[in-house]
């Protein structure tokens, strides 16, 4: 599986940084930072509150 | 309520009053509720509220606004959902996607979390002159004069103008927010007007002055590039008053409610005054989902949709409940009482998915000093409830006046 980012959407709000910081980070001006956009299954989880906790509703995973 | 059939209507006297024994009882016997004469479906769970914000693919607008009045909800568009031309522009938020997020991302930068978090010390500052002044009066309003000076200064502070100007900024936006009391409804038009009046010369002076991006609120809209041509004064003020409303009636009615809800809980008051610092920015997630004033927010279909397994046809009208979602006890356990550190894991108080709240940061902060620095300074205080104003509202039901007894 694989995530998508709405970008247009994407507020930089970094709630999904924080439940997934080992793929998702913010820059110094609040720019969301993808470090992979494959989910791996150890990481799967965290991916998965990530995408429930933005609220903007930006991210999604998706079948490869 | 009566013995009568229920019946709920967001702008009658009785829901205006007091919309919470309504909500519990869409809760729980409707949770869709179907207003025929708006056409329009009413959710009030929290996971239905999710579900229904959760369209993010221009099936849901606020295309009739989001706070359409009783008049605009009694044409019915017959399948139909209305479009906006784009010149002149209009308020983003009648928009779908694309033209609603280029308006938004151009002036969201001042609005995001490390641009906020460094107005901290600004907010402090305020903050506590406006105590230096209001404390020696020992009565007060905490909802308008405190509060409300503080939200409306912030606000000011964003678009460049005097922090003089706070008290018109909140008479202005105070004014503009008044439900009629006879047929419900906010008259949003005339309220945008008298916003866009204030705001507009403000925008003049930024592009007279080159817009250079040190008033990254107006500079990025008089900036941006919109299809090849650049937005006029009056479609960049227009984009404006969103931040310029909603920066500052919310936050003031949050700030005085939550501290009523301390002052009636002193055991709460005790633990929460043990580490200011640690545990007022708990509190203040509390504070948010039981105070918020804002109680329902429109959408109207423009593509067929089911939100808790209701079909909506194309021009039917949605309603969030927010207000009812933010006790419904599905979500939170004891969803009636004030907890000042219970978990919430998920709030509904600024919205969710494509128009959430494009201030929430700012307003966490707000919050957050405001309620920090009022405990820090006053050690004992208590209410006036004789003389708190809570008026009937379709929208910002919450305490319109509050004044607080400094001991």
């Amino acid at each position: 599986v694989k995530l998508v980012v709405n970008w247009s959407l994407c507020d930089g709000n970094g709630v999904c940084a924080k439940e997934a910081p080992e793929l998702l980070q913010m820059d110094d001006q609040d720019f969301l930072i993808v470090r992979s956009y494959a989910v791996t299954e150890d990481l799967r989880r965290k991916m998965e509150a990530a995408v429930r906790a933005c609220p903007k509703r930006a991210l999604s995973i998706v079948p490869d | 309520m009566t013995n009568a059939p229920f019946e709920y209507d967001p702008f009658s006297k009785g829901v205006m009053s007091d919309p919470h024994p309504y909500y519990n009882v869409l809760r729980e016997q409707f949770p869709v509720y179907y207003i025929d004469k708006y056409d329009t479906y009413a959710f009030s769970r929290f996971d239905d509220v999710v579900e229904l914000y959760s369209y993010v693919d221009n099936s849901l607008l606020g295309s009739e606004s989001s706070l359409p009045d009783p008049a605009t909800l009694l044409r019915r568009n017959d399948g139909r959902a209305p479009e906006w031309p784009l010149d002149p522009l209009p308020f983003a938020g009648l928009l779908g996607s694309p033209d609603y997020e280029v308006l938004r991302q151009a002036h969201l930068p001042p609005l995001k979390p490390k641009a906020v978090a460094s107005l901290e010390s600004f907010a402090t500052r305020i903050v506590n002159e406006r105590l230096d002044e209001l404390l020696p009066r020992k009565r007060f309003d905490l909802t308008q004069e405190f509060a409300g000076i503080i939200s409306a200064s912030m606000v000011c502070h964003l678009l460049d103008m005097p922090l003089s100007m706070a008290e018109l900024v909140l008479h202005t936006v105070n004014q503009g927010s008044l439900s009629d009391p006879e047929t419900g409804g906010v008259d949003i038009a005339t309220a945008f007007v008298r916003c866009l009046d204030i705001i507009r010369p403000f925008v003049a002076r930024r592009r007279e002055a080159g817009a250079d991006g040190s008033v990254p609120l107006i500079d990025g809209l008089v900036n941006l590039d919109y299809y090849d041509r650049y937005l006029t004064d009056d479609e960049v003020a227009t984009q404006l008053v969103c931040v310029f409303i909603g920066g500052t009636e919310t936050v003031p009615k949050i700030v005085a409610h939550g501290l009523l809800e301390l002052c009636r809980a002193p055991d709460q008051l005790a633990e929460v005054r043990k580490d200011l610092v640690a545990n007022v920015p708990v509190a203040v997630e509390e504070m948010i989902r039981f105070c918020a004033p804002a109680q329902w927010f429109a959408r109207t279909a423009h593509k067929e949709l089911t939100i808790a397994g209701q079909p909506i046809k194309v021009g039917q009208r949605v309603i969030a409940l927010v207000g009812s979602a933010a006790r419904d006890e599905a979500e939170f356990e004891r969803a009636d009482q004030f907890i000042w550190n219970r978990p919430v894991p998920r709030v509904l108080s600024f919205g969710l998915g494509q128009r959430h709240c494009i201030g929430v940061h700012l307003a966490r902060l707000e919050l957050r000093v405001m309620v920090r620095e009022f405990l820090r300074r006053v050690d004992h205080f208590s209410f006036d409830m004789e003389s708190a104003l809570r008026r009937p509202s379709s929208f910002q039901w919450g305490w319109n006046v509050l004044p607080v007894i400094i001991a």
